[in-house]
């Protein structure tokens, strides 16, 4: 994954309630980190994204 | 004298929380004396009391060792001096079974430190399952115990790259469980705080659990490098114990040698730097960090345990 795509998917998650701080730092450490080390991020980033994204969307069914 | 000399051969690849090489089961073998003598079986939270009192006395007994292997160094310079022999920084044959000895103990404190944190995640867990079950499945459909567990998995992930940073130029058993225990730090200071009557029984957050993996292990791996791995055993106490005693200001000496290590090792120098400048933010976290691990009796604390 791309630096460009990681800021992507962090900007979902700070419209969602993430912490500012800790995620601009992994976005500048991400280069550094090894192959392995950027996809046990992405994946973490990903699950937590797509779990808050249903929990969004389960409350908007709900009050329509 | 060599690096990491009189420091156990340890595999560091091997070092994982219940794999400790000459580890002690402390928790298991009390159970066990207690069982032999007929006692009744210790609960979770006796077991706790019980660590905390051995710890403490392990901790005199390394502060003695420490301070009579030094004083006898440093006799041993005067003489050289005024005898005007060739000085070195090897350990005299005298005093060989004090630091073994020693070794030994710090060993045995770091299991115990960690078997502590485990029994205290052990307690929480036990805490949480009696809890109201419909009331914990609603949490954990809320959107901030989804950010607290995606926090939690980020600070281990960050252990590792500290630790996968270190290890390979890092042999002293000592310094890679101080790294591997970053993590649960802060639940062992907060077990023993709650023991006391001096913290309540809250749970360290994922935030919180990420920025103080931030500022123990690159402070570690920081003041590591500033020593350039020129350290003895006795050497890499000190800067443990420097690294917790001070870690509030640790995000402007982190920054500093990072700045010295921008042609050396760029890569490095580099995330020093951001996880700096993120720490630079956090300076009240790092204050409850310095203040927590002060009251704890698994701080190498030279004038003792409690301020």
């Amino acid at each position: 994954m791309k630096q460009e795509e990681l800021n992507e998917l962090i900007n979902k998650l700070l419209s969602l309630g993430e912490n500012r701080d800790e995620l601009e730092l992994w976005s500048k450490i991400f280069q550094d980190l090894g192959p392995s080390e950027q996809v046990s991020l992405i994946t973490n980033l990903e699950n937590e994204l797509q779990q808050l994204e249903h929990f969004k969307k389960t409350k908007t069914e709900n009050k329509s | 004298m060599r690096k990491n000399e009189g420091a156990p051969n340890l595999d560091s690849t091997k070092l994982k929380t219940g794999e400790l090489p000459g580890a002690v089961n402390v928790a298991e073998k009390l159970e066990t004396e207690s069982q032999k003598t007929g006692g009744p079986k210790l609960s979770p939270e006796e077991q706790l009391i019980s660590m905390r009192r051995e710890a403490e006395t392990k901790q005199q007994e390394i502060t003695r060792l420490t301070e009579s292997i030094e004083g006898t160094k440093t006799e041993l310079k005067e003489i050289q001096e005024k005898r005007g022999l060739p000085q070195t920084d090897e350990d005299p044959p005298s005093i060989t079974s004090s630091r073994n000895r020693l070794n030994k103990l710090q060993e045995e404190q770091a299991t115990m430190a960690i078997r502590m944190s485990e029994l205290h995640q052990s307690l929480n867990t036990e805490r949480q399952t009696g809890e109201n079950s419909q009331g914990v499945r609603e949490n954990q459909e809320q959107p901030e115990a989804v950010m607290e567990k995606a926090r939690i998995g980020r600070a281990d992930l960050l252990k590792n790259v500290i630790f996968s940073r270190t290890k390979d130029f890092v042999t002293s058993p000592l310094f890679l469980k101080a790294l591997n225990y970053i993590p649960v730090i802060a639940d062992v200071g907060l077990a023993s705080g709650a023991i006391l009557g001096r913290e309540g029984r809250r749970k360290v957050g994922g935030g919180e659990r990420l920025c103080y993996t931030a500022a123990l292990g690159m402070a570690l791996l920081s003041y590591f490098h500033a020593y350039e791995g020129n350290l003895t055993a006795a050497g890499i106490d000190t800067v443990i114990i420097t690294a917790i005693m001070t870690i509030d200001t640790a995000p402007v000496a982190i920054k500093k040698i990072a700045e010295s290590l921008e042609q050396k090792s760029p890569k490095i120098a580099h995330m020093m730097n951001a996880v700096g400048d993120y720490l630079l933010k956090k300076r009240e976290q790092l204050v409850n960090l310095k203040d927590l691990l002060r009251k704890s009796p698994m701080v190498l604390s030279p004038e003792g345990n409690t301020p």
